[in-house]
């Protein structure tokens, strides 16, 4: 969504306001172009859930931008906690079946994202690779949205993993990748799944 | 960033406003800013927030600028003008230099603290010199409040200075005949 950038001044002013503790009138343009992303984040996002009720933004009988800031903001920092909540649910039955690239990304990458995310000022951000790759890629998205997508598909890649006893996982991803630990960086039901398909062909 | 520039154009109008306000204050002190020298301080305010890559929100510095200096004995009717642009230009090279960690206040008592009792008004030692030696305190990790609290400087300071003590002990010592 484009906005004009007249209306996000005075939104984005105070936000600086609020970064600086109005200690300081001035800041750098990196910092000015990260509140003004963050801005436009949380206004975005109050407008995917508005798209439905067709809401006008601007004109008289518009929604004022800044209201919409502050709807977004709060469903951002919602959705941090939808994110937060579906990581604990992952963690309670996590197998990383020793791939060392998937553990890292879920039990320090993800972790280091909750610790890291600022919601107010770069909610933009998700300051993590995503080194363990999804099935169909990672999602054009930032910030929390990426990170809650990219949750909720492990989740659901888990609860298919799980179908398949721990061992025979195992014994996939050893014939993908003999040091599999080590060296596997492929998306794991991937993997599973082509080789369930191989072996079925090869009748084992 | 150009969108940026908005901000400064919205609100020039204001800020010539109250500069002008501010000739009410600095008549005491024998200075004052035509309409046009407030419009080039202005500019040149603009020109520094883009050289330094920064962007000013809400009132600006510069009714603050003549609200601090124009008390000093250093800043003078003659290039009054010329004292200003000089000083709020170090300002923002100085916000860059020490990244940000020092708040508005605190940068303006510094340099107003520095300028009256290091400087005596030379502003090129105050640049060159003090707000360097600020900036590289503070990246090289030292306490910020420390520093720009009154008489922070010497501990940055690389100079031996004055010394009032010294001073009144040989005054003494000569009057006594020693």
């Amino acid at each position: 969504m484009e906005y004009a950038i007249e209306e996000l001044l005075p939104i984005v002013a105070w936000l600086s306001n609020k970064y600086t503790s109005k200690e300081s009138s001035s800041i750098p343009y990196e910092t000015a172009q990260m509140l003004l992303g963050a801005v436009t984040y949380c206004l975005d996002e109050a407008m995917k859930e508005n798209v439905s009720s067709t809401l006008v933004v601007q004109g008289e009988n518009g929604v004022p931008l800044e209201k919409l800031y502050h709807r977004g903001y709060a469903l951002v920092v919602e959705k941090m906690k939808r994110a937060k909540s579906i990581y604990d649910e992952i963690c309670l039955e996590f197998e990383d079946y020793g791939v060392h690239n998937y553990r890292d990304t879920l039990r320090k990458g993800i972790p280091a994202f909750f610790v890291k995310y600022n919601p107010l000022y770069c909610p933009q951000e998700h300051f993590l690779t995503m080194d363990y790759p999804l099935r169909y890629g990672l999602p054009k998205e930032c910030g929390v949205d990426l990170i809650y997508t990219y949750l909720q598909e492990i989740r659901k890649e888990q609860k298919w993993l799980s179908v398949y006893p721990r061992e025979r996982v195992i014994a996939c991803l050893e014939e993908t990748c003999g040091e599999y630990e080590e060296l596997f960086l492929d998306n794991i039901y991937d993997a599973v799944e082509r080789m369930e398909d191989r072996w079925e062909k090869e009748g084992r | 960033m150009e969108n940026f520039a908005l901000i400064q154009k919205q609100k020039e109008q204001k800020e010539a406003l109250a500069l002008a306000k501010e000739n009410d204050v600095t008549a005491h002190f024998g200075l004052a800013l035509s309409e046009e020298e407030a419009k080039q301080l202005m500019v040149r305010r603009d020109e520094s927030l883009k050289r330094y890559r920064r962007v000013e929100f809400g009132e600006g510095i510069l009714k603050k600028l003549v609200d601090v200096f124009c008390d000093s004995p250093y800043v003078t009717a003659d290039g009054y003008l010329d004292t200003l642009t000089e000083l709020q230009d170090m300002f923002y090279e100085y916000k860059n230099e020490t990244r940000d960690k020092v708040t508005d206040d605190e940068l303006f008592s510094f340099m107003r603290e520095q300028l009256d009792n290091v400087c005596f008004g030379d502003l090129d030692y105050l640049e060159n010199t003090c707000l360097m030696r600020l900036a590289a305190a503070i990246r090289t990790g030292m306490e910020v409040e420390k520093i720009v609290a009154p008489g922070g400087y010497k501990l940055i300071d690389e100079e031996s200075r004055w010394s009032q003590e010294l001073f009144e002990k040989a005054l003494a010592d000569q009057f006594e005949g020693r």
